[in-house]
């Protein structure tokens, strides 16, 4: 598969999502779920520059969470935070005209630019309301 | 945005800068009386500077003060953070609408960065001047 090249629209286009779409719905999930570990935060950043190793973490960390109990909500409402992202880029980026393995290639291209974006507000904000009011 | 917007942009930016000079100078001294240290006043100069998005620049913020309690002393990180990002918004939303540009879109994110740069600019030197006042004269 060809290298996905960004245009300076669709550059612009991101700048714009991840600015307010990416952003309020990571405020949105971490005024929801803020019971996460450094650890787990940790993995997600380390993943969100990859949208094929964001999701297989997030869904390895669901499966282990069903069997162990905590974080499940987190990482669940987490997996469909990703895939409305993942319409959002469908919607944006992908034209109609493109053969399958086309529209899953430039897919996987901006869905992983606007988790990259989404994860860094979503570690910054669940960071920052744990620690906020203490000394 | 065409040429005579953008003229419009800076000159609205720079009458609004004047209205906010009471809050900078408010959250600099609020900064100074943290102890926060020069270099993170360097950093945020550095990020607002450099930013393209401002949630770059709320991450930031975010992240220093979660990590640093001087960034939590006297709540400073947070009212900085609510500075930027709501009473800007707001001005931003007035010039927009004043020149008829879109607040929603790339120009209005530009003013809102143009904003936010001048308010830091304003803070720093704010900070810089009660440091400065704080432990060469000895002022409280």
């Amino acid at each position: 598969m060809s290298e996905i090249q960004t245009t300076a629209v669709e550059a612009e286009k991101i700048r714009l999502l991840a600015d307010n779409e990416m952003y309020s719905q990571a405020a949105d999930l971490a005024a929801k779920q803020l019971a996460i570990s450094k650890s787990q935060l940790a993995g997600l950043r380390q993943f969100s520059r990859s949208w094929g190793e964001l999701g297989s973490f997030i869904r390895h960390q669901k499966k282990k969470r069903e069997e162990k109990g905590s974080y499940l909500a987190f990482y669940s409402a987490l997996a469909a935070d990703l895939q409305r992202l993942e319409s959002i880029a469908k919607t944006e980026f992908v034209p109609d005209n493109l053969s399958r393995k086309e529209a899953r290639g430039r897919t996987v291209h901006f869905a992983g630019r606007l988790a990259d974006a989404f994860i860094q507000h979503l570690a910054a904000e669940i960071e920052w309301q744990q620690k906020k009011g203490q000394p | 945005m065409n040429a005579q917007q953008r003229i419009g942009v800076r000159r609205a930016v720079a009458l609004h800068a004047d209205l906010f000079y009471d809050d900078a100078q408010k959250l600099g001294q609020l900064a100074a009386e943290a102890e926060t240290n020069r270099a993170q006043i360097s950093g945020l100069e550095a990020i607002v500077n450099s930013a393209d998005k401002t949630s770059d620049v709320f991450d930031f913020i975010k992240l220093r003060a979660a990590r640093q309690p001087k960034w939590r002393k006297r709540d400073w990180g947070a009212k900085l953070l609510d500075a930027l990002r709501k009473d800007l918004h707001k001005k931003k939303d007035d010039i927009c609408k004043d020149l008829a540009i879109a607040h929603k879109g790339l120009d209005g994110l530009e003013v809102h960065l143009l904003l936010m740069r001048e308010f830091v600019r304003q803070l720093a030197a704010h900070y810089e001047y009660a440091t400065h006042v704080k432990t060469e004269i000895g002022y409280e």
